[in-house]
């Protein structure tokens, strides 16, 4: 690969978002990551993307618990707002409950779910994934 | 008219032999009870008085035999002439004898079944098929704590809540008309009793028989308090153990990714005493969260994933993964299980149960020749399986009760953490078996797991 990863980390968490941020700048594919700290901040601003036909990141870790909306209100407001929306999510979850698995496979952009806090190894398989599909 | 046979059929003659072969000529009389005389005489002055009119009588026979008065109904009616002059009577009868003994077994049978009725401990209640009363024994009147005075014409829904329990009617009404015998439960004075009633159909309409259960009800919804009350304190523990272990473990893995930069930046921190201990007590942290998180999510797994599998394969496998451990201690294993056993489990908790048991006897062993001995029964729908070491035991007197129980060690063992038994324990009970142990300190302990006996499944 030789372009970096741009990673949009929509996450409210202080602690994680630096310890991804910091992980994400010791790791040789991925770049500084695009941060929002909710749902609703990040919506709003893919819209004016798409709108604006500005570059895209290339791939969303999305975090569930969040306040104002969740992760779940954001896959919801995409899939309903964009219906081409092709841009691949990681979930990203403390503890790995089944019932949220199969929630997430309703929703054909999640490709899978990690568990948290992010690791070297969690992003050797996010860009591991993405050099198999872009 | 001077009270003689004048004639008798062929049937009369054979069953009044007795008196003699020609019975034409003698006296009427001989034929009668002595008894019976005085009501003959008057049908016969009935008969001389409404010639035309016929009256009938039951008499017996004069026969002393066995007690037994043979008894016959008899019609009589004036004899007349062409000038309506008397000239006897015709008296022509039926054997009453079959009658009469059933009517009078009938009789002895109807007052044992009245003595029974009275005496037993169900009350009994008999109703025609308008529900009306026709019969009710004392208890009864005891259960429903009503007089005896008011009893005659009483309708069923006099006496019982009938009115409020529609659903109750129904089925009886059902049990008479189908006709089918019915049990069913009926409260009494607003729920302060409770009645078990059982409904047979009869010719008449319906037998009810009533027994007091108000003690078992009363038992019963305590019961039923009392297990909801454990199923809401269950879910509320569920959630907060659920709500803990997922809470927990973002924090500690967080605090561990954090040490983990700091000891990348400053390999001084890294190798310091406070650097080293921080870290260690952070990785006991996480391991402690990952356990419960396991403990917490060992009930939603349970039913679904249950099935039979061979105890015999699960504990060779374990013992695979143990020989360099048993090799290194020396330790002698005796397996003794012959057929293959096959129980209801998971196989990860299976595999979990096994390893702990025997790791537990590699490392609380004792100094002489050691020896694991592994065994199996089946005892009432159980496979018990037994795993006992000559290690060094336990003071059950002192620990018996805290040996199942979480972070509890009993030995000064560098790897005793005190979780094993406890999730173990939890393991089995999530399977619906049972754990026991035996011990002795310095002679040994016996671990025997009770699982579900799948061998019937299996076949």
């Amino acid at each position: 690969m030789n372009k970096l990863v741009n990673c949009c980390l929509i996450e409210d968490n202080d602690i994680s978002v630096f310890m991804s941020k910091r992980l994400m700048a010791k790791h040789p594919h991925f770049d500084e990551p695009l941060v929002f700290t909710n749902g609703t901040e990040a919506f709003e601003a893919f819209k004016s993307y798409l709108q604006t036909k500005q570059a895209l990141p290339d791939v969303i870790v999305l975090d569930l618990l969040m306040p104002i909306w969740d992760g779940w209100d954001f896959l919801d407001a995409i899939s309903d707002e964009f219906p081409d929306w092709s841009l691949p999510v990681f979930i990203i979850t403390s503890s790995i409950d089944p019932a949220d698995k199969k929630r997430a496979e309703k929703y054909p952009s999640v490709q899978s779910l990690l568990e948290k806090p992010l690791t070297e190894e969690t992003l050797d398989r996010i860009a591991s994934h993405l050099s198999k599909t872009i | 008219m001077n009270g003689e046979f004048v004639f008798v059929n062929e049937p009369f003659e054979k069953r009044y032999a007795f008196l003699g072969s020609k019975l034409v000529g003698q006296s009427v009389a001989s034929s009668i009870h002595p008894e019976d005389m005085e009501k003959c005489l008057n049908a016969v002055q009935f008969c001389i008085d409404n010639p035309k009119q016929t009256t009938s009588i039951t008499l017996r026979k004069p026969e002393k035999t066995a007690g037994l008065y043979y008894s016959s109904l008899w019609d009589f009616t004036l004899l007349q002439d062409g000038e309506d002059q008397a000239i006897g009577i015709i008296a022509i009868g039926t054997d009453l004898t079959e009658t009469e003994i059933q009517s009078r077994t009938a009789k002895c049978f109807r007052e044992k079944l009245n003595n029974v009725l009275q005496t037993m401990s169900e009350g009994y209640i008999e109703v025609n098929r308008n529900w009306e009363v026709v019969d009710l024994n004392e208890m009864t009147t005891k259960l429903l704590s009503i007089g005896t005075e008011k009893l005659p014409h009483q309708k069923l829904h006099d006496l019982l809540p009938l009115e409020q329990l529609p659903e109750v009617m129904e089925r009886l009404a059902k049990a008479m008309n189908e006709p089918k015998p019915a049990t069913l439960e009926l409260p009494y004075k607003g729920g302060e009793q409770w009645f078990c009633v059982v409904a047979h159909p009869s010719v008449n309409g319906l037998q009810l028989y009533l027994q007091d259960i108000s003690e078992r009800k009363e038992r019963e919804k305590k019961l039923e308090e009392l297990l909801s009350l454990t199923m809401q304190q269950n879910e509320r523990l569920e959630s907060f153990t659920q709500i803990v272990s997922h809470n927990l473990r973002s924090h500690t893995n967080n605090i561990k990714l954090l040490l983990s930069f700091q000891a990348q930046e400053q390999a001084t921190w890294k190798e310091s005493e406070l650097g080293k201990m921080l870290t260690s007590a952070s990785n006991s942290l996480c391991e402690s969260v990952t356990h419960l998180s396991e403990i917490a999510s060992m009930r939603a797994k349970a039913p679904t994933q249950i099935r039979p599998v061979s105890l015999n394969k699960t504990i060779l496998s374990s013992l695979e993964s143990l020989s360099a451990d048993l090799h290194a201690n020396d330790i002698t294993v005796y397996n003794e299980l012959v057929e293959e056993n096959m129980v209801f489990g998971i196989p990860a908790y299976l595999d979990s149960i096994v390893l702990n048991l025997l790791s537990n006897a590699i490392k609380y062993k004792g100094d002489k020749q050691p020896y694991i001995r592994i065994s199996s029964q089946i005892r009432m729908g159980f496979v018990a399986l037994s795993i006992s070491d000559n290690g060094l035991g336990i003071d059950l007197q002192r620990h018996e009760k805290k040996l199942f129980g979480m972070y509890r060690t009993f030995h000064d063992h560098p790897d005793a953490k005190g979780i094993g038994l406890f999730i173990t324990k939890n393991q089995v009970e999530t399977l619906g078996g049972s754990i026991q142990v035996e011990s002795e300190p310095n002679r040994g302990s016996t671990f025997t797991v009770f699982l579900p006996d799948a061998n019937e499944q299996a076949r």
